[in-house]
């Protein structure tokens, strides 16, 4: 692999995150532009996102309920609580393997923040996800949630899911530059990653001597995160927390090195 | 304060010819095996070579060259949508890249979302867009499609839409790229006025051409590439005479600006 990095241009650049200030309004344009189309002349508009998970949790149903006799208390619930955040990850990484390659045109010829560009996927998938979140809401006592004080830890989960995911569509967009099967292999690697994370089943049922494996694969710990939360009414335990945040860190780490790296020779790349 | 508004210092712009222009995961993991047989089938070749310039407030500079001297290299180093190998660039002040029209359009998206959209990408706020939004939409003369979708207008609307939001920007420094205006007989004329009135303003702008009338013109200074490397800089008319007496007779033929 030939990914040699000339010699940086300039003295002290503005860091990115002062250029993406700087570019908010192109990243917010971006993230509007996303849902105005996906839902413009669409017939049953934003119910899309909506309709999509809870068609998917009536499937399940009937394979693991209805045929194979799971018996988990409110299946639907315990499917729709992972289903939903395991979509924002798995749409935001497909969808940012076009997030570069598909504004060639645009980079070869304007100069802005190449990074808004999967920051936008991200952002976009986002929204969706907090539309689907406001809809689980509704449906969460109708399917047996209970209430309980330990949901208010909520959003510090969703805030490591965010780093995570931003980190993995940084790594994805600039990566499909060089490897453009990259796409490819996440279309067949990201639907099973979905099987090997406890989203249909229980991450207890899993053997005991397999648990640090299936901790491989990042979205475990998320997941069973917000089953405790929603279903299982505990606190994750400590360890989970550090699964989570370990991952959302080296995530975005690696994700920002990765771009700082290899963005100098993009548009040649392009 | 008088610090050129462009520098460049020994720019150099290396290019690989991939025969294979896309890479995969598997010729990537093959080559890791591999490393030296697959390297060996790439050939590079230097796009610019060595250039070092500067360009002051105000100047208006055409850059001369046959094709392939690295023209279009030198104006997109400047306009940052590439970077150099080797050398170093600072440029001061908000650059506006004109290299082509009605870039970024979205066919779903109606005239006006596309046009606060496409001024984003420049850097522009929605305040800023929507101070220009009526003068661009005025020059455009498409009051009447405006909130129609883009993917309805002809290529023509298209390209009205695309310069009249090029040439209501406003930047600091301009580059051109043989971009001076679009549209049918009418619109080129008007067009062609507001391209001289922008030339005209003050700003630095940088262009090319292949009409060296026009260069002669509008342009101040002018440098000349050949090969990639800056073979003269100098007052237009000079830096015209030379390129003229070291091109072979004939080759100029006038392009309508």
């Amino acid at each position: 692999m030939d990914l040699a990095l000339p010699p940086s241009s300039k003295a002290r650049p503005p860091s990115t995150i002062q250029r993406v200030w700087e570019y908010k309004t192109l990243l917010g344009s971006l993230i509007a532009r996303d849902i105005k189309l996906q839902y413009r002349g669409a017939f049953l508009g934003l119910v899309w996102s909506l309709l999509n998970p809870v068609l998917l949790v009536l499937v399940y149903m009937v394979a693991f309920k209805f045929v194979l006799r799971f018996r988990l208390e409110h299946y639907a619930l315990w499917l729709l609580t992972g289903l939903l955040h395991w979509q924002f990850f798995a749409t935001a990484a497909i969808t940012s393997t076009t997030a570069l390659v598909g504004n060639a045109n645009l980079i070869h010829n304007i100069h802005f923040p190449r990074i808004i560009l999967p920051l936008a996927v991200v952002g976009s998938r986002g929204v969706h996800l907090l539309f689907s979140i406001l809809a689980y809401l509704l449906l969460f006592v109708p399917l047996g949630g209970e209430l309980w004080a330990g949901m208010l830890l909520y959003p510090l989960v969703l805030g490591l899911q965010i780093l995570f995911v931003t980190g993995v569509a940084l790594s994805i967009s600039i990566l499909t530059l060089y490897f453009r099967d990259l796409r490819h292999l996440l279309e067949v690697g990201i639907p099973m990653l979905f099987w090997l994370t406890p989203i249909i089943y229980n991450f207890a049922q899993i053997p005991e001597w397999a648990h640090l494996w299936f901790r491989l694969n990042p979205m475990v710990s998320f997941v069973i995160s917000y089953q405790d939360l929603f279903y299982l009414h505990q606190v994750p335990d400590l360890a989970n927390w550090g699964f989570m945040a370990f991952m959302a860190a080296g995530s975005l780490g690696l994700g920002f090195a990765l771009f700082r790296r290899l963005k100098p020779r993009l548009e040649d790349y392009l | 304060m008088n610090r050129p508004r462009i520098e460049l210092h020994g720019v150099g712009k290396q290019f690989t010819l991939r025969h294979d222009a896309t890479t995969t995961l598997k010729d990537g993991i093959l080559r890791l095996f591999s490393q030296r047989r697959f390297r060996d089938e790439r050939e590079t070749f230097w796009a610019l070579r060595d250039v070092s310039l500067a360009v002051y407030d105000g100047e208006v500079v055409g850059i001369l060259g046959a094709n392939g001297a690295g023209k279009s290299t030198l104006l997109r180093i400047v306009a940052q949508t590439m970077t150099p190998t080797t050398g170093h660039v600072a440029v001061r002040g908000r650059v506006t890249p004109l290299l082509s029209l009605g870039l970024g359009f979205h066919p779903e998206l109606t005239g006006r979302e596309n046009i606060f959209n496409n001024t984003a990408f420049y850097g522009l706020t929605r305040a800023q867009t929507a101070a220009i939004y009526d003068d661009v939409v005025a020059f455009s003369e498409l009051e009447r499609f405006i909130d129609t979708p883009v993917k309805g207008y002809s290529t023509g609307m298209r390209m009205r839409l695309g310069f009249s939001i090029a040439v209501h920007l406003d930047p600091d420094i301009l580059v051109i790229d043989e971009v001076l205006s679009a549209g049918d007989k009418d619109f080129r004329t008007k067009s062609r006025a507001k391209m001289l009135e922008l030339l005209q303003s003050g700003k630095t702008v940088l262009l090319t051409s292949h009409n060296l009338a026009f260069i002669e013109q509008v342009c101040t200074k002018a440098f000349l590439l050949r090969k990639g490397v800056l073979e003269a800089q100098g007052p237009v008319a000079e830096v015209i005479a030379r390129y003229r007496s070291s091109t072979p007779p004939a080759p100029v033929h006038p392009v309508p600006v």
